[in-house]
């Protein structure tokens, strides 16, 4: 079943911020790693604009790591801001997802309310 | 095993997209972009190190959806200088153009009437047209005024094209900075 790129957008930036928790990554293989835990569709071109500003806001921090196998890696690694920021993201992210849940699950009820026929109210009474 | 020529043929590949991706990163604050272009260079890099290049630059998709990305992650629009630049550039050559036509057609109108001189205005340019049997001549003069309109004529088309209202500043909250 195809994913809506909308419904992953929003929860993407987390989404890296608890992989570079765990362990820090250099661009790639963050998307590789994304696409290892299910994302398969995801591409490098999604992730880098994403690891870039998470970086310009102070979230994520860099450091250069050379590399026996060609240049050397960009090494991403959260900052203190980045672990608040993910803390809040997760327990937003457990809240929506209660309540998204909750409303996806809810049993029909058996009494719908049905719309009552338009009166003509203009009408003159006889 | 790579051999020269394929080698060769990936850096191309490589240099070609980055240079489709700073065309389209040109509204990009500037520092920034210089940033951004060393940092995409390094990871090309190493995902070619780790993967090979036929699959590096696939997994960006294209230059100028990378750099929508890129711009939609900054939160706030850009103006547009290299497209401002082609706007006036297209304008300027259509004036040119059409200042061109408008002599040589005098001239012509000028020879058909079996020759003489006229002194024209066009576009607060002077133009002064001599045509006949014996030849044909033109001259043309800028005055400070017809200078300075085609002046504000280039500089409102460039405006336009760059969308550089866009450069005006305005508060745009980080999406973490903003209340629930």
């Amino acid at each position: 079943m195809a994913r809506d790129p909308q419904l992953l957008k929003g929860v993407l930036p987390m989404l890296v911020l608890r992989i570079l928790a765990r362990q820090e990554s250099y661009g790639y293989e963050l998307v590789t790693r994304l696409q290892a835990a299910g994302l398969q569709d995801i591409a490098a071109g999604t992730v880098y604009p994403i690891l870039s500003r998470l970086e310009r806001e102070g979230l994520i921090t860099s450091r250069l790591v050379p590399s026996t196998s060609g240049p050397a890696r960009k090494y991403y690694l959260l900052t203190a801001a980045g672990e608040d920021h993910l803390e809040n993201a997760v327990a937003g992210w457990h809240t929506l997802s209660a309540t998204v849940t909750q409303v996806l699950e809810r049993p029909p009820t058996a009494a719908r309310v049905t719309a009552a026929p338009p009166t003509d109210t203009t009408r003159d009474q006889p | 095993m790579t051999t020269p020529l394929e080698r060769r043929q990936d850096r191309v590949r490589r240099e070609w997209y980055l240079l489709r991706f700073d065309m389209a990163m040109q509204g990009y604050p500037s520092a920034a972009r210089k940033a951004l272009h060393d940092e995409l260079r390094a990871e090309i890099e190493a995902a070619t190190a780790d993967v090979g290049p036929s699959r590096a630059l696939p997994q960006l998709g294209s230059p100028r959806g990378l750099a929508d990305a890129y711009y939609a992650e900054l939160g706030r629009p850009c103006p547009r200088p290299l497209d401002g630049a082609v706007v006036a550039a297209l304008v300027g050559f259509a004036i040119a153009l059409s200042w061109l036509s408008y002599a040589l057609g005098s001239i012509d109108t000028l020879g058909v009437q079996g020759g003489g001189t006229a002194e024209l205005s066009f576009l607060a340019v002077e133009l002064t047209t001599r045509g006949g049997p014996g030849g044909m001549g033109l001259e043309s003069s800028f005055s400070w005024p017809s200078l300075m309109l085609l002046m504000t004529v280039l500089a409102g088309a460039f405006a336009l094209g760059s969308r550089s209202w866009r450069a005006l500043p305005t508060f745009h909250p980080r999406p973490h900075e903003e209340h629930p």
